[in-house]
C-alpha cells in the first residue's frame, strides 16, 4: 500500500498540482477559478508524463531509466517553478474561501444549517467508503481483462526496448507476445512510467512474475488504479457542473452515473474507458470556454482574495526579449490573451483525448470542426485559428495517428474508419 | 373555477401526461430488452453486445446511447425530447450551447455506425448526455415552483433506483468479482502452475489464442495464434478439416509447441474450427481455472497413438455400399421414442483434391412424432459387446475409448445429445459422456475406466431431436 501511496502521489498528485499552478499562473483572465483549474489538472499529471514519455521514447530511445524519470521530473519541475506565482494567489483564494464558506454557514441556522451538514457528510462520506473499498479490495486484485491485458504487454515491449517504434507489428522477443493492430500508446505508458519507477527504486533484479496474490504482487498497483481515478475524477466533474445549478441535481447526477452498469464497473475494472472520457469532457468544457464571448466567463475574484502581484523576475527573464515571452499568442493573432488560454486547453485536452484512443481522434476532428464553425471571427481568421488549433492537436498526441498512418502498423488505424 | 385552479390542474395534468409517457416508454423497451436468442450460431460480437435479436440490434446497438438500460441507465433518452424542447423554447441560442450541441450529436452518430456493437464506445458520451438530461430538465423546470420540481427530480431519482433493482443480480455479481472476490476471475492456480512448470522453455511453448493474461502474468515463452508463425497452425484449423495429424506435427515440430492455452468461453466461438476436435483428441486437459483450460499435446498424435501394441481396436465401419446393416453389422437401436430412419449415404464434403474412396455415413432422422412422446423424442443406438458379432471382452480396470465422427444441427448443442461408454455390474450402469460441440463433421472421443464385475459395456449414442 506505501508503494501505491508513493507512486501515486508522485505521478498522480504532485505532477497534476505542478501543473494545476502552470494553468492557474497563465489565466490571466480568470476563464475559470484556481479551484476548478486544479480539479481539471488532477488528472494531467498522469497523462502529461505519458506524453513526455511518448515523445523521449521516440526521439531519444534506448536510454537509462533513469534519464526518462529525470526527464519527465524535471519537466514537472519547471512547470512548478514557472507556476510559482499562482501558489500564494491559490493559497490566498483557499483561505479567504473557507472564510467565506465559515461566513456562510455562521448565517443560517436551524434545519438549513443541519441540511447541509448532512448533504456535505454524506458526499465525504460516500466518497471515503468508495476509497476504502477499493484500495481494500479492488486495488488488491490482478489485472485479467483482456484489452488491459494488451495494454500492459505492449507497456511492457515499450519498456523493455526503451522506444515507441512504428512498425508492421509489434513483438515482444522474450516472451513471444504479439500485437497485430493499432496501439495507442497512451496507456501503454502508463505502465511503462511504472515499471520505470520499479526500476528505479525497487533494489535488485525484477521481481519474479509468479501470480500475483492479492497484496503481494505491486509492480503494477498504479497502473490498476487508473481507471477507478479517473471514474471519480468524472463523478467530480459532472458533480461540480450540476452544483452550479442546485446540489441536490449534483447528488442527482451522481445516482444517474451510478445507474449505468458500464458507468459502475468502471470504477471496479481496470480499463481505459475513463482514463479517455476525462480528456474527451475536459476538451467540450473548453470548447464551451473558447467560444464564450471574451470576459463572459471572467471569473471574479474572491471577496477578500489577495490581488495577485506580479512574480519578480530575475536577472535572465528581464532581459528576455518581451517578443517570446507574447510567442504562444502572437502565433495566433487573431485571439485575445484572454481568449488563448481556453484556446490553448481546447488544443491541449483535444489532442490529449485523441492520444488515448482512437475515438479521441474523431472527437478531435469533431471540436476543431465546431470551432471553425462558431468562432466569432471572419472567416480567413477562423480557418487560421482553426489550423494552430489542429496544430495543438497533433502536438499533444494527434500525431501518433499521423505517424501510424504513415509509417505505422499493418493494420493502421485508418482500417477502423474503413470497416 | 379560479385561475389559480386552472393552472394548477394544467400542472398535474402535464406531470401526469409526461409521466405516463416515460412509464409507456420504460414498459416498451425493457421487456424488449430481456429477449434472447438461443441460436448455437450467435457470433461472439452478438453475443457479447446483447444484439441478438433485431430489437435489441437497435435499443443496444444502433440506439444503444439511449436504450442501453443496462449500460447507462433508463434516462438517457429523455435528452431527445428535452432537446427538442430547447430548440424550440430557445431559439436564439449561445453559440458555445449549439456547438456543444453539434460535437454531441456528430459523436453520437459516429456510436451509431461504429460503436453499436460495443458498450465501451457507448460509454463515450454516457456522462455528456447524463449531464445534458440533467441540465435541460433544470432549465425546463427553471420556472416552475418548489414542489414541481421536488416531484419531477424525485420521479428521476426513483427511475435511476429502479434501474439499479431491476438489474440488481449484475450489480452483485461485479461486486462479488471485484470486490468481495467471492467469485474470482483470476486463474491464480494456472498462472502458478505455468510459472512453475519446469517442462514450458523455448523449445516447448505455450500456444496461446487470444489469452495475453499468459505474457503479462507468466515469465514463459508463447507462441500467439496471430504471430505469423502461429498464423498458420491457426490458419489449418479453420482451413484444413480432418487434418489434425498434420496440424500436430506443424505445432509440434515446426512451432515447437507443447501447450495450448485458451479461454474456455471462447471455445463456443470457434465452433467452425477444428480447435476443440483437435483439443478433444490430441491433447490432453491440465488445468482449467476460473475460466482459462490449459492442454498438453500428447506425445505423438491420437491415430498413432492407438496403434500402440497396448490398445486393441475394434472397428464398427465398413467402407462399402450398402445398408446399414452391410455398413455397421453391429450397430444395435437399444431404446426410442418416436420413429427414426437410418439412412447410409456417402460422404462429400472434406474430401482431399483427387480422393475418390467410397466413404459412407448413415443419417439418422426423426420420421415420426409419438405423440405422448411429443417432448421427450430420443433414440439410443450404437454398439454392445457381446452383441451382434462384438465378441471382445474387456477387463476390468482398462479403458474403453468410443471414438466416432458425427456431424449434428447447431439447434442440437446441448446437453441432451451425447455420446457414451457405459458398463453395468449387475446392479446398475454407470457411464461417461462427451457432448457435442460443433455443427460440422468433427471426430468426438469419449472414455472409461471399465469397472470390476462389469457384465455389459455399451458405446453409445443419443439423439434427441427438436422442432
Amino acid at each position: 500500500m506505501i508503494e501505491f501511496i508513493v507512486k501515486f502521489f508522485f505521478t498522480g498528485i504532485l505532477f497534476s498540482l505542478a501543473t494545476g499552478s502552470f494553468l492557474v499562473s497563465r489565466d490571466k483572465g480568470r476563464t475559470c477559478s484556481p479551484g476548478e483549474l486544479y480539479l481539471y489538472s488532477l488528472g494531467l499529471g498522469p497523462v502529461l508524463t505519458v506524453l513526455l514519455l511518448y515523445y523521449m521514447l521516440m526521439l531519444i530511445g534506448g536510454g537509462p531509466v533513469w534519464f526518462y524519470v529525470s526527464l519527465v521530473t524535471i519537466t514537472f519541475g519547471l512547470l512548478l517553478f514557472a507556476g510559482r506565482s499562482a501558489l500564494p494567489l491559490t493559497i490566498g483564494a483557499a483561505k479567504s474561501f473557507a472564510g467565506h464558506t465559515r461566513d456562510r454557514f455562521r448565517q443560517i441556522s436551524g434545519p438549513a444549517r443541519v441540511e447541509r451538514v448532512l448533504y456535505w457528510t454524506l458526499v465525504f462520506a460516500l466518497l471515503a467508503a468508495f476509497l476504502v473499498i477499493f484500495t481494500a479490495n479492488t486495488l488488491q486484485l490482478p489485472i485479467d481483462g483482456h484489452d488491459v491485458l494488451v495494454y500492459g504487454n505492449t507497456g511492457k515491449i515499450y519498456y523493455h526496448e526503451k522506444t515507441v517504434a512504428y512498425r508492421d507489428d509489434l513483438l515482444d522477443r522474450d516472451n513471444g507476445f504479439y500485437f497485430a493492430g493499432s496501439p495507442k500508446p497512451s496507456f501503454s505508458l502508463l505502465y511503462t512510467w511504472e515499471l520505470m519507477l520499479n526500476d528505479l527504486f525497487r533494489p535488485g533484479p525484477d521481481p519474479k512474475k509468479s501470480s500475483p496474490a492479492p497484496g503481494v504482487e505491486n509492480r503494477d498497483i498504479f497502473f490498476r488504479a487508473i481507471s477507478a481515478y479517473y471514474g471519480l475524477l468524472i463523478i467530480c466533474l459532472t458533480f461540480f457542473w450540476l452544483y452550479r445549478k442546485n446540489r441536490y441535481l449534483a447528488l442527482l447526477g451522481i445516482l444517474v452515473l451510478l445507474s449505468g452498469m458500464q458507468f459502475f464497473r468502471v470504477l471496479f475494472h481496470l480499463h481505459l474507458d475513463s482514463y479517455r472520457i476525462y480528456f474527451l469532457l475536459l476538451s467540450w468544457i473548453f470548447l464551451a470556454y473558447a467560444l464564450s464571448k471574451p470576459g463572459s466567463t471572467h471569473t471574479p475574484p474572491t471577496p477578500g482574495a489577495p490581488v495577485e502581484k506580479e512574480a519578480k523576475k530575475g536577472i535572465f527573464l528581464r532581459r528576455l526579449p518581451s517578443f517570446f515571452q507574447c510567442l504562444p499568442q502572437r502565433l495566433v493573432p487573431g485571439l485575445t490573451a484572454e481568449e488563448y488560454f481556453a484556446f490553448f486547453l481546447l488544443g491541449a485536452f483535444s489532442g490529449l483525448t485523441a492520444f488515448t484512443h482512437i475515438v479521441g481522434i474523431a472527437v478531435a476532428g469533431f471540436n476543431a470542426l465546431a470551432f471553425l464553425l462558431f468562432q466569432e471571427k471572419n472567416l480567413k481568421q477562423r480557418i487560421i485559428n482553426t489550423l494552430w488549433l489542429l496544430f495543438l492537436i497533433l502536438a499533444f498526441g494527434g500525431s501518433h495517428y499521423l505517424l501510424d498512418a504513415l509509417i505505422g502498423a499493418r493494420f493502421g488505424f485508418t482500417t477502423y474508419f474503413a470497416s | 373555477m379560479t385561475q389559480k385552479q386552472l393552472k394548477s390542474i394544467r400542472r398535474v395534468t402535464g406531470f401526469a401526461l409526461l409521466t405516463a409517457m416515460v412509464l409507456m416508454v420504460l414498459l416498451s423497451v425493457y421487456p424488449a430488452l430481456e429477449t434472447s436468442n438461443n441460436r448455437g450460431d450467435l457470433t461472439r460480437t452478438e453475443y457479447i453486445a446483447g444484439i441478438d435479436t433485431p430489437v435489441k440490434k437497435w435499443l443496444n446497438g444502433y440506439l444503444g446511447v439511449f436504450f442501453r438500460f443496462e449500460g447507462f441507465g433508463n434516462i438517457n433518452w429523455l435528452v431527445l425530447p428535452l432537446l427538442a424542447w430547447f430548440f424550440i423554447a430557445y431559439p436564439q441560442r449561445d453559440r458555445k450551447q449549439s456547438a456543444l450541441v453539434l460535437v454531441w450529436f456528430l459523436t453520437t452518430l459516429l456510436m451509431v455506425f461504429k460503436g453499436y456493437d460495443n458498450a465501451r464506445y457507448q460509454l463515450t458520451l454516457f456522462p455528456m448526455t447524463v449531464a445534458a438530461v440533467l441540465y435541460l430538465l433544470w432549465l425546463f423546470l427553471e420556472n416552475k415552483t418548489k414542489i414541481p420540481r421536488v416531484l419531477c427530480l424525485s420521479f428521476v431519482a426513483l427511475l435511476c433506483v429502479y434501474n439499479i433493482y431491476h438489474h440488481w443480480e449484475k450489480y452483485t455479481n461485479q461486486w462479488h468479482m471485484r470486490v468481495t472476490a467471492e467469485k474470482p476471475r483470476f486463474p491464480h492456480k494456472l498462472v502458478d502452475y505455468i510459472n512453475n512448470a519446469g517442462d514450458i522453455d523455448q523449445k516447448n511453448r505455450v500456444f496461446t489464442i487470444n489469452t495475453p493474461l499468459f505474457y503479462y502474468h507468466t515469465d514463459k515463452p508463447g507462441l500467439d495464434y496471430m504471430h505469423p508463425d502461429g498464423a498458420q497452425a491457426w490458419g489449418k484449423m479453420w482451413y484444413v478439416l480432418g487434418n489434425r495429424q498434420k496440424l500436430f506435427r506443424n505445432l509440434t515440430r515446426r512451432r515447437r509447441v507443447r501447450y495450448i492455452l485458451v479461454k474456455s468461453m471462447h471455445l463456443r466461438f470457434y465452433r467452425g474450427s477444428i480447435l476443440q476436435e483437435f483439443l478433444h483428441c490430441e491433447t490432453r486437459p491440465v488445468m482449467e481455472d476460473n475460466g482459462w483450460s490449459l492442454f498438453k499435446l500428447r506425445e505423438q498424435p491420437l491415430k498413432q497413438h492407438l496403434r500402440r501394441p497396448e490398445y486393441r481396436r475394434l472397428w464398427t465401419w465398413k467402407p462399402i455400399k450398402g445398408d446399414t446393416a452391410a455398413v455397421s453389422p453391429s450397430l444395435v437401436r437399444f431404446h426410442r421414442r418416436g420413429i427414426y430412419s437410418f439412412e447410409v449415404k456417402p460422404f462429400t464434403g472434406g474430401k482431399k483434391k483427387g480422393q475418390n474412396k467410397y466413404i459412407p455415413f448413415i443419417e439418422i432422422r426423426n420420421t415420426r412424432v409419438k405423440p405422448r412422446y411429443a417432448n421427450e423424442r430420443r433414440i439410443n443406438f450404437g454398439y454392445e459387446l457381446g452383441k451382434k458379432g462384438l465378441q471382445e471382452k474387456i477387463p476390468a480396470g482398462k479403458y474403453a475409448h468410443f471414438i466416432v465422427r458425427i456431424l449434428i444441427s447447431p439447434r442440437l448443442l446441448n446437453n441432451q445429445n451425447a455420446i457414451y461408454v457405459l458398463d453395468y455390474d449387475g446392479k446398475k450402469w454407470e457411464q461417461s459422456k462427451q457432448t457435442f460441440f460443433s455443427n460440422r463433421w468433427r471426430t468426438y472421443v469419449v472414455s472409461k475406466k471399465i469397472r470390476p464385475g462389469a457384465k455389459r459395456v455399451r458405446f453409445m449414442i443419443r439423439f434427441s431431436p427438436v422442432d
